[in-house]
């Protein structure tokens, strides 16, 4: 299945925060490797319909927190640092989606019954 | 000459006569593509997403207007050929070939530097990498680069055995003659080598184009990548037959000539002495390996042309799937510690 990042430019939050997220929830899910090729700053945002500079944005954060690395030859790649959540949390994640589809929540209101469970437990 | 205008004419005729077959049969293969759904998650072409129907829309009147331009350009250099008086000079003998072959890549680049770009408010992109490699049907891009480097070979070969650029002369003995021409020697030769050259690159430039397009809006990636494909195997598909065209018209001049030239001994021999036959059995034997190997050529790059070209018309029409539901699309986690 071919990955796919999807950003909306009318949303509240910047598009380079969307994207940031996005690749940070691939890895988290298992999903991005390290040692995957990222296509170039400039394919992504011709694909995107934005300036290189928001996706050079996200990158450079990307690079920073260790999730991304940028090497000469193959371009920027999944850093070898970054390792998706152990396994445990990643499947009560995968069936705790599953139960909010089946539930007919919206991915807002998933990710604030998360926040919300968060903020209450220390 | 007499001879060139002929050359000229002929490439002209196979322009025009192998695009009715490919129009027809494009258009008939084009009306039998746009099938009705496959399974439950795809949708026929004319309940697709606006932006694909667009896209889809946006590379079919690329391909006409290109195909338009490389038949137009073709009869103009023909007639202009027919204006000069005998005809076109042995150094002007790329100019059919670069002719045709740039001015259809240079309108397929306007088309892919003007693909619609991504205009809604949500936007996708497949988080992986995009080569030409990748967007390419590898076989046809294989067989411009082997029609190039037939070219390349024949032109070589016949420059280092032609005479004062343009002739062929056959030695029997050490007195006995026979000239031929036209035969492709270094002055047709080497314009018509940096023509093919210069189309591949070109052609190699377009792919590379069409691999960096901005994706379709609103389409799954798989779709995309098969828009992709029918893009790039239009422009590999009328390439390959621009220079199949040449090689086989090369060729044909070569097979004459050395046939001309090894059954010549009692015509244009200038002297006679105790003479091998095996000078003109063999030229003769080249000759028609040569014009087999013509002919071959000319029919080979028709017939995968008319298949390139259906196939294409058939992928554009397929029905298409719905873009998926994207992971990780809602708000943005944290990065990892």
């Amino acid at each position: 299945m071919t990955l796919v990042l999807e950003v909306d430019v009318d949303s509240g939050v910047p598009v380079y925060e969307q994207i940031r997220g996005q690749v940070v929830a691939h890895v988290a899910a298992g999903r991005l490797h390290p040692g995957d090729r990222l296509p170039t700053i400039r394919a992504l945002a011709a694909d995107l319909g934005i300036a290189p500079g928001t996706v050079a944005h996200a990158f450079r954060e990307l690079e920073q927190a260790g999730v991304l690395a940028t090497r000469r030859r193959t371009g920027t790649v999944v850093a070898q640092g970054a390792t998706p959540a152990d396994t445990g949390p990643r499947r009560a994640a995968q069936a705790y989606v599953r139960q909010v589809r089946a539930a007919g929540l919206s991915d807002e209101e998933a990710v604030a019954l998360v926040r919300g469970a968060l903020l209450g437990t220390p | 000459m007499a001879a060139s205008f002929v050359a000229l004419a002929g490439l002209v005729l196979f322009v025009l006569v192998p695009l009715a077959v490919l129009v027809t049969v494009t258009v008939v293969v084009a009306r039998a593509g746009r099938r009705a759904a496959a399974s439950p998650t795809e949708v026929p072409l004319r309940d697709a997403p606006a932006a694909y129907r667009r896209a889809v829309v946006h590379a079919r009147t690329t391909a006409w207007a290109s195909w338009a331009l490389l038949v137009g350009a073709s009869v103009a250099v023909g007639m202009v050929a027919a204006t000069v008086p005998g005809g076109f000079a042995p150094e002007a003998f790329g100019a059919p070939t670069a002719s045709a072959g740039l001015v259809f890549l240079a309108a397929c680049a306007v088309g892919e530097l003007t693909w619609p770009t991504p205009d809604g408010p949500v936007r996708r992109a497949p988080l992986q990498v995009r080569t030409v490699d990748t967007v390419t049907p590898r076989g046809l891009r294989r067989l411009v680069w082997a029609w190039a480097a037939l070219l390349v070979v024949t032109l070589v070969a016949t420059g280092v055995t032609g005479a004062r650029g343009t002739e062929l002369t056959l030695r029997f003995g050490t007195e006995a003659t026979s000239t031929a021409s036209p035969y492709p020697g270094w002055r047709y030769g080497l314009p018509l080598m940096a023509a093919a050259l210069v189309v591949v690159a070109a052609c190699e430039a377009v792919l590379r184009l069409v691999a960096r397009r901005p994706a379709v809006a609103d389409t799954a990636p798989d779709d995309d990548r098969r828009l992709r494909r029918v893009s790039a195997r239009r422009v590999l598909a009328a390439v390959q037959l621009v220079l199949a065209i040449t090689a086989a018209t090369v060729l044909a001049v070569t097979a004459n000539a050395t046939r001309a030239a090894a059954s010549a001994r009692g015509g244009s021999t200038t002297a006679l002495s105790t003479q091998p036959p095996s000078v003109d059995v063999v030229a003769a034997v080249l000759g028609v390996v040569a014009g087999l190997l013509a002919v071959a050529v000319l029919v080979t790059g028709v017939v995968v042309t008319v298949v390139a070209l259906a196939r294409a018309a058939n992928e554009a029409g397929r029905p298409v799937t719905p873009p998926p539901a994207v992971a990780g699309s809602a708000e943005p986690a944290g990065a990892p510690s």
